[in-house]
């Protein structure tokens, strides 16, 4: 076989193209290794073709919560967060959170899902709801992209949530049902490396994406804004069916479960009321899911009423304790018998708190250090 | 010139009396007022501090009924031991003979000598007696607290205005959650590198002021050294990506504090005397009080007549803005 020659030229050329090679190389590598193997790093992110519908000429709706926005070309979800462009619905708040800080994960609150440790909070600006007291209104009630946001992929939320030594990713502030992909994917990840994921929500999310969150959210926060469909209307803007078939779903699901109530003076403070509520998670949930009565403090448009006695609180608290239901807190009431966990059989204070500080933990292995009864909860 | 009546003699001498009265004791009048006003202050102060901490501790009904009755018994103790009590009696007597001597400054009699110290070494039994008694007091105090109002307590400082954590803690949930130390660094942060260099004296000198209303005057080579440790502190935090300053902050803010030496050793100080301890904690202190008692009596009536306000009529309030089926898209 003769010698091939090659002429310093094509030599030249080869030489130059495989030095561009080598170079891009690393970029695309990574990129594609972000993009698919730690995640995307954009901050729009088109939604998938399962939670919504191009309908005829751009119009697109969403099916992510029960609102089922139908959005016109360049119009935004009720949640100000998807935005139809040209036919295709995005995310505007993928990768970008306005609120990154780590908290104990009691702040969440959950009082049954590894007392003591740490959660890296994450939260975008949105909301599908429009609640008159919301405390967080001023991220909440925004677009994602009218707010000083901070650029951060699941991965480097996971690895910083690694190492800071957090338990957890709370998604949590706002709603993350408005934030739904982002978190999803960043739970998917987190997952996978070993970090769990809680989910304080108001749950007003539709039951097939939050089927598919079940298989990776571990605990789930759920605002119960009252019960009562006129209260959840005027007061919050939303509807109360929808958020009581999500409870059903993440206990079909198996999921860690606590439920959270603000008692607003006046507005949703009717005992009667709240005994129906208690009644009805009894039933449908089971008297160990944690109920939390949290006091309201004036904020956004109701500055004008007074923060929720602690008596109030305290009826409520007995309410749900004659209803049934094993472990009923106090929230934002503290120092309080109501911070504490007690154990339902032999009625010692198993885990002492101070708000959402825990001093002391008698739990081992999940049971009463004192009678060893077992105390339901994610414990380890 | 009009002769003075005899009636408007009377007046006038009354009237010049009086205001050679007055004058004469215009400076006793002052100085009881100066001394009420004095006291009051004093007692408003105190009242202030109690309620705050009342307040911060949230005691139910049946804490408050404990705690009252708990006052009641350290009021009869203390009746027990300095009213009807033979060897304070004795003690009262002994001393005032013992002042009596030595304002003379002629030298103690013995009788004198030895009566007193007879007495004083009684009184001293009898007051580790009565501290026992107050303890046992406190102990059962103790029972009926919560371990976090326990250790609210302890944390208590007196003050006029309570601190955040007592007035507005943090809640569940609530994102805005950004301590002083924070919003410092944050500022600090958003400064360009020029206007850094320009402030960094005028605000870290700020700080200093802060710093040494809380552990008083420093010295020169302290003041430097702080000034120093601060300033590396607030350059870590601007060298820091926005994302790894969010998720450090909490331990910036740490780093920041002044090492408070006096402090240290008031701590350590504090549990080396816990142990050999014979007059009352922290709790005691604050609530085994007679002054405690006429507040803590208004709260358990307030809460025994709380009624809960009318309900509102959610159809006549400004509703939440909802969305409408199909309508729901936000325009730009």
């Amino acid at each position: 076989m003769g010698k091939e020659s090659i002429s310093r030229r094509n030599f030249m050329l080869n030489l130059g193209k495989f030095g561009i090679g080598l170079g891009v190389a690393p970029y695309v590598l990574d990129r594609f290794y972000q993009e698919n193997v730690l995640g995307k790093e954009d901050s729009l992110y088109e939604v998938d073709l399962r939670y919504y519908k191009r309908l005829a000429g751009s119009e697109v709706q969403c099916f992510i919560c029960p609102l089922n926005c139908v959005l016109n070309d360049g119009e935004t979800c009720f949640c100000r967060t998807r935005k139809n462009h040209s036919g295709k619905l995005y995310s505007h708040a993928y990768n970008n959170p306005c609120v990154i800080r780590i908290d104990p994960v009691e702040k969440t609150p959950l009082n049954h899902f590894l007392p003591g440790t740490q959660t890296l909070s994450v939260a975008t600006g949105g909301c599908n709801l429009r609640c008159l007291y919301c405390q967080n209104w001023q991220q909440s009630q925004e677009k994602p992209d009218e707010l000083k946001n901070f650029n951060l992929a699941s991965w480097q939320a996971v690895k910083g949530a690694k190492d800071k030594g957090c338990n957890t990713i709370a998604y949590t502030y706002t709603e993350p049902v408005a934030f739904y992909e982002y978190m999803r994917d960043m739970a998917v990840f987190s997952s996978q490396k070993g970090v769990r994921n809680v989910m304080a929500s108001a749950g007003y999310i539709n039951p097939e994406p939050l089927r598919e969150l079940c298989r990776y959210i571990d605990g789930f926060a759920i605002a119960l804004k009252g019960f009562d469909e006129k209260y959840f209307e005027k007061v919050c803007g939303s509807h109360i069916t929808p958020v009581l078939e999500a409870l059903k779903v993440i206990k079909e699901e198996r999921k860690w479960l606590e439920i959270t109530t603000l008692i607003v003076p006046t507005y949703n403070d009717d005992m009667a009321n709240l005994r129906k509520m208690c009644q009805w998670i009894k039933t449908n949930l089971g008297s160990d899911v944690p109920l939390h009565f949290a006091r309201f403090v004036p904020e956004y448009k109701l500055k004008n009423l007074p923060p929720t006695p602690v008596q109030t609180l305290e009826e409520a608290r007995k309410i749900g304790q004659e209803e049934g239901l094993r472990f009923v807190y106090l929230s934002n009431v503290a120092p309080h018998e109501g911070n504490n966990t007690y154990c339902p059989n032999c009625k010692k204070d198993v885990v002492k708190r101070i708000g959402f500080k825990v001093l002391e933990n008698n739990l081992e292995d999940g049971r009463c250090r004192y009678c060893k009864r077992s105390i339901p909860g994610v414990w380890t | 010139m009009k002769p003075v009546r005899p009636c408007g003699k009377v007046i006038y001498s009354s009237l010049i009396i009086g205001i050679v009265v007055v004058l004469g004791v215009d400076g006793r009048l002052v100085q009881s007022g100066v001394v009420e006003r004095e006291k009051n202050i004093k007692e408003l102060r105190e009242d202030i501090n109690s309620l705050n901490l009342i307040n911060g501790l949230n005691l139910t009904q049946h804490q408050i009924k404990h705690v009252l009755q708990y006052t009641e018994e350290v009021k009869s103790l203390k009746e027990s031991y300095f009213k009807d009590n033979p060897t304070a009696q004795e003690m009262e007597k002994t001393f005032t003979e013992l002042k009596t001597v030595l304002e003379k400054n002629q030298g103690i009699p013995y009788d004198i000598e030895r009566r007193t110290n007879n007495v004083n070494e009684r009184g001293k039994e009898e007051i580790e007696r009565f501290a026992r008694d107050l303890k046992s007091i406190e102990t059962k105090l103790d029972a009926v607290l919560l371990d976090s109002q326990k250790a609210v307590i302890e944390d208590f400082n007196p003050c006029l205005i309570p601190p955040k954590n007592l007035k507005d803690p943090v809640r569940v949930g609530q994102a805005d959650d950004h301590s002083p130390g924070e919003a410092m660094l944050e500022r600090f942060r958003k400064l360009p590198d020029t206007a850094f260099e320009m402030k960094k004296d005028e605000i870290l000198e700020k700080h200093m002021e802060n710093i040494e209303k809380h552990l008083g005057k420093m010295t020169d080579k302290e003041e430097e050294k702080e000034k120093e440790r601060l300033l590396a502190v607030v350059k870590e935090a601007r060298a820091m990506s926005d994302v790894d300053f969010e998720l450090n902050k909490t331990s910036l803010v740490e780093k920041i504090k002044p090492h408070d030496e006096r402090k240290e050793l008031a701590t350590k100080l504090h549990k080396i005397n816990e142990a050999r301890r014979t007059e009352l904690g922290k709790a005691g202190k604050y609530l085994l009080n007679e002054r405690v008692v006429p507040l803590l009596e208004k709260r358990l009536d307030d809460m025994k007549k709380f009624a809960k306000a009318t309900p509102v009529d959610l159809n006549k309030i400004e509703s939440a803005d909802i969305c409408k089926k199909g309508a729901c898209g936000l325009k730009e």
